[in-house]
């Protein structure tokens, strides 16, 4: 039997073991989760919040505001000849602040915020489980999920959404910038828009999608980190790289299949 | 202190096999570890120590067998009563597994700032003090990186004492420290000891020059099971051939060194040193 045949008659076999893995990770993960998310008042959290919050909040600040008015600008410009061949250049105030407040904003915040804040979640906790830190804290009796966890999630909770709103407003500028200054809309024009297009629903679906987003990331990123020693393809600071990586992509991945289902739930 | 925590517990280890996955380290061993003493616990680099001191607070569960601390079976309490005996113990880790994002004072503070509400002033005095004891009080606001590895040992044996647990556990606390510090290590172990006799230490080591000083009662492991349990006196006396290898180090070495499983042929040899001789004279 060629090797071909074997590996084609191996593959139901090779689906179905990746499939019981990826329940189990699944599932594994949705209980890490709810560890997690139990513990958030667990103990001195305030402390731990605040600092979570300036890493993963403000310390994102200036990126995801330069990310935001990028994002606008080039919103801007590709919707103004988008809409000019309809003959309808004064949408483009509606364009912008609904694909901003309902897809992008949520969405570039989470990816990049995961990119910056997330991975670094996962190799500081990776580092501390090689490095007998987290042993040394269960030790002492210090509930690691209480103590690195639990933190890290209502930070993201509190911050994805604010980091979300600042870049949704500063791309609304970015728009106004090409849209306005350099290709010549009306601008009170295009800020009646933005204000009529937008309502309650369209902001509350970005918020919930900021907030599922927060729990994503910062669930799979911690729980990566707090993984590393079980890897079976790795161990030691290579562990550490690998589950950063696979942290990251998976968050990504995450991110973007569950914004497709948030978005088919809240536009039925 | 109730009579609960005043009273030294015996360590038991019952039929207690450990190990990794499908790897036993050690194998039924039984013994008993005197509470109120200090023990010193021997054995190769890689006979077992770090593995059984891990089981012993609980961080592995052991493949079979029990250990009773007084007369509680830790692993077959509820994980509540479990962390209950846990508080009464304090580990220093082989590599001292100090919290890297934080200074030694906020390291050393942790227990106190997490379980109590003592005022932060206070917990700082406390901690200074304890890291004064250890001789790091100098170094109180440098990060575990920034220190040496003797240093971080201290730093973690600070951590370990800063709740003054009954039952203090410490993994190699004397391997890489130069002799002047292992002295004064030992000196610190006997004298935490003198102050606080009804204190359990068990000490994991294989510096023979440290057990005579520090120890009341040495257990020797060897070859997954256990050599020799028993009080300090017997282990001296003892005229068992492989106690003696671990009293005389020179002996110890020739019986590794002397074993030729790995054989270099000439030829190879020679190979090598030119391939070096080669590297050497590079530019
Ligand atoms: N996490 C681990 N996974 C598998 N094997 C391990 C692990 N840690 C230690 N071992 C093995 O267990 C044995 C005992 O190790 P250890 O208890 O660290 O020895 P030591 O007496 O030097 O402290 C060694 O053979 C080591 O290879
Ligand atoms: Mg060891």
């Amino acid at each position: 039997m060629s090797a071909i045949a074997r590996n084609i008659l191996g593959l139901p076999f090779f689906l179905l073991d990746n499939l019981l893995l990826l329940i189990r990770e699944v599932g594994a993960m949705s209980i890490f989760m709810a560890v997690g998310l139990r513990n958030i008042f667990t103990g001195k959290q305030a402390g731990k919040v605040l600092r979570q919050i300036q890493f993963i909040g403000s310390d994102s600040l200036f990126l995801i505001a330069l990310i935001g008015l990028f994002t606008g600008m080039v919103l801007g410009l590709q919707g103004y000849y988008a809409l000019a061949t309809v003959g309808s250049e004064g949408m483009l105030g509606t364009l912008i602040s609904l694909a901003l407040v309902r897809e992008l904003g949520p969405v570039l915040t989470a990816i990049m915020v995961t990119g910056r804040a997330g991975s670094a979640m996962t190799a500081e906790i990776g580092v501390m489980r090689i490095s007998e830190q987290l042993d040394a804290l269960e030790v002492m009796d210090i509930n690691p999920y209480a103590f690195l966890v639990a933190p890290r999630m209502s930070a993201s909770l509190i911050v994805f959404p604010m980091l979300t709103s600042v870049f949704n407003v500063v791309g609304i500028m970015g728009g106004y910038f090409t849209g306005v200054i350099l290709l010549g809309i009306n601008g009170g024009i295009y800020m009646h828009r933005v204000q009529t297009a937008l309502e309650f629903d369209d902001l509350f679906s970005g918020f919930a999608k900021s907030i599922i987003f927060a729990l994503l990331v910062s669930t799979v990123c911690c729980y990566k980190g707090f993984f590393t020693h079980m890897r079976t393809d790795s161990v030691g600071p290579e562990a550490v790289s690998r589950a950063t990586t696979s942290a990251v992509v998976l968050s990504c991945i995450l991110i973007l299949i569950f914004d497709y289902v948030a978005t088919t739930f809240f536009m039925a | 202190m109730n009579a609960e925590t005043s009273k030294s517990w015996d360590i038991k280890l019952v039929d207690l096999t450990l190990g990794y996955d499908q790897k036993v380290v050690l194998n039924k061993i039984n013994a008993c570890i005197p509470g109120g003493k200090i023990s010193v616990i021997l054995g190769s680099s890689g006979g077992g120590k770090s593995t059984l001191l891990r089981h012993l607070v609980g961080l592995r569960t052991p493949m079979s067998g029990k250990i009773m601390m007084g007369e509680y079976d830790i692993f077959s309490l509820p994980p509540k009563e479990f962390r209950r005996i846990r508080r009464r113990m304090g580990m220093l880790f082989q590599d001292g597994a100090l919290l890297g994002s934080m200074n030694l004072l906020e390291n050393v503070g942790l227990p106190l700032r997490e379980h109590t509400k003592l005022p932060e002033k206070l917990v700082n005095e406390v901690v200074l003090h304890t890291l004064e004891l250890v001789g790091m009080a100098d170094f109180a606001g440098y990060y575990p990186n920034e220190l040496s590895g003797g240093m971080r040992k201290r730093a973690g044996l600070a951590r370990a004492m800063v709740t003054s647990p009954p039952i203090l556990l410490c993994d190699e606390p004397t391997s890489g420290l130069d002799p002047i510090n292992s002295a004064q290590m030992d000196a610190l172990l006997v004298n935490l000891k003198e102050q606080n006799p009804d204190m359990t230490i068990v000490v994991v080591s294989h510096d023979i020059q440290s057990v005579f000083t520090i120890a009341d009662h040495v257990m020797v492991l060897h070859a997954g099971g256990i050599a020799f349990n028993g009080p300090l006196e017997d282990f001296k006396n003892s005229d068992d051939p492989l106690l003696k290898r671990f009293l005389d180090r020179n002996a110890n070495f020739a019986e590794t060194g002397g074993n030729q499983r790995f054989a270099l042929p000439p030829q190879d040899r020679a190979k090598v040193q030119s391939a070096l001789d080669q590297w050497l004279g590079r530019n």
